[in-house]
């Protein structure tokens, strides 16, 4: 019925078995393989089953309410969301809550959940490469990268913002730096180009 | 709203600036969230007590190496601020403006390299540190400290023994009506 606890603990060194030596894990003092200091904390669920095996087992009877996508398994709960009947490994648990796997993909997708969300772009620091990088490497750019930058933070102005640095007050910084920036090299460029050219003929 | 500001999450002190890119770790009611910022993005691990089977922590040699490096630089320093300084420094022990800016230019010098060593000392040795669930094994980011990681251990292992206690508990319970209705004829 139940799969039983995998009991082996590679060495993230070497990857010999931690367990396969004659001390008991949790008082592990070295890798009995390569040698190396090393602790194991081990906690209750290092021994329990595969718990989806254990539940996934339960098989419907004559009249029971089914799994809607398992027909042959009995439901469980419904779904939060769309109440659609669950089995037990159809019935993914989030913060509490009962979903059914395609409820949770479009919850994830439109970041509804947060606690699903694996990734944010930080258009801050893309901003930041746009409005620095070409200071050292191309500064004949500035006029163009600087309304890039300014471009790219109204469009994003709103995009979900950084967890751990407040990436509102850099996007406000930064529009500064790109009008400061856009406003110099375009006058820049006036002096090179334009400028000298017209103060020569209005000399001559 | 940003993590620091949410009652729902405390920060550890562990994690900070690495060579890729910076980790923040973070304990909410349920999980260990690991913010990485990693060039353009921001990445979310979550690690839900109940879930954690084992933490790993195995000591690397990575502060024996940089002390070696920065031992053998302020050994080369040294040897030549011998051979050099008593010649730069020509009438006898600081006599002019110029010997105080070479005297100040090798202070410079041996704080720079001295100053790593030293912190490097002292931060403790260096580690690994691995967290197991049953379906993975994750390399934690930026905690590379044997110190932090028995912060990390101090913190996190009492809030997975309750939320596995609590766990262990709603499964007994839940598990034997279940059993009891399979078991039982239909009708
Ligand atoms: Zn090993
Ligand atoms: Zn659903
Ligand atoms: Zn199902």
């Amino acid at each position: 019925m139940s799969v039983p606890a995998n009991r082996s603990v590679p060495c993230p060194r070497c990857a010999a078995d931690l367990a396969g030596g004659p001390v008991e894990l949790s008082a592990l003092p070295q890798c009995p393989a390569c040698e190396v200091e090393t602790r194991v904390v081990l906690f209750p669920a290092f021994d329990w089953p595969f718990a989806e095996a254990v539940r996934a087992e339960l098989v419907v009877l004559t009249g029971e309410a089914t799994c809607f996508y398992h027909p042959q398994k009995r439901a469980h709960v419904p779904c939060d969301a769309c109440g659609r009947f669950l089995c037990a490994l159809c019935d993914l648990d989030v913060n509490g809550a009962h979903l059914c796997p395609q409820c949770l993909e479009t919850g994830a997708k439109k970041s509804r959940l947060p606690e699903l969300e694996r990734e944010r772009t930080r258009w801050d620091r893309i901003v930041s490469t746009l409005l620095f990088a070409p200071l050292v490497l191309c500064w004949v750019l500035l006029p163009l990268t600087s309304l890039v930058a300014l471009v790219v933070i109204g469009w994003k102005w709103k995009a979900p913002p950084s967890l751990v640095s407040n990436t509102r007050i850099s996007l406000g910084v930064y529009a500064a730096v790109a009008v400061l920036q856009f406003g110099g090299s375009v006058f820049m460029w006036w002096l090179i180009f334009a400028g000298p050219h017209t103060l020569t003929t209005t000399v001559q | 709203m940003m993590l620091k500001k949410d009652a729902n999450f405390r920060r550890l002190k562990v994690g900070g600036l690495g060579p890729l890119g910076s980790a923040s770790y973070w304990l909410a009611k349920d999980h260990l969230l690991v913010v990485e910022v990693i060039s353009y993005s921001e990445r979310y691990r979550r690690f839900y007590f109940r879930d954690l089977q084992a933490v790993i922590v195995q000591q690397t040699g990575a502060r024996k190496g940089w002390n070696i490096g920065f031992g053998v630089a302020l050994l080369i320093a040294l040897v030549i601020a011998l051979v050099l300084l008593p010649g730069a420094l020509r009438g006898g022990f600081p006599s002019g403006g110029d010997d105080y800016g070479v005297i100040g230019i090798w202070s410079a010098i041996f704080l720079v390299l001295g100053l790593p060593l030293l912190v490097n000392t002292l931060r403790g040795p260096t580690c690994t540190v691995h967290l197991r669930t049953a379906v993975q094994t994750q390399k934690l980011r930026n905690l590379t400290r044997w110190r932090k990681a028995e912060l990390l251990v101090t913190e996190l292992g009492p809030l997975v023994q309750s939320a596995q206690a609590a766990s262990a508990a709603a499964s007994v319970a839940s598990s034997d009506p279940a059993d009891a209705a399979t078991a039982a004829p239909p009708g």
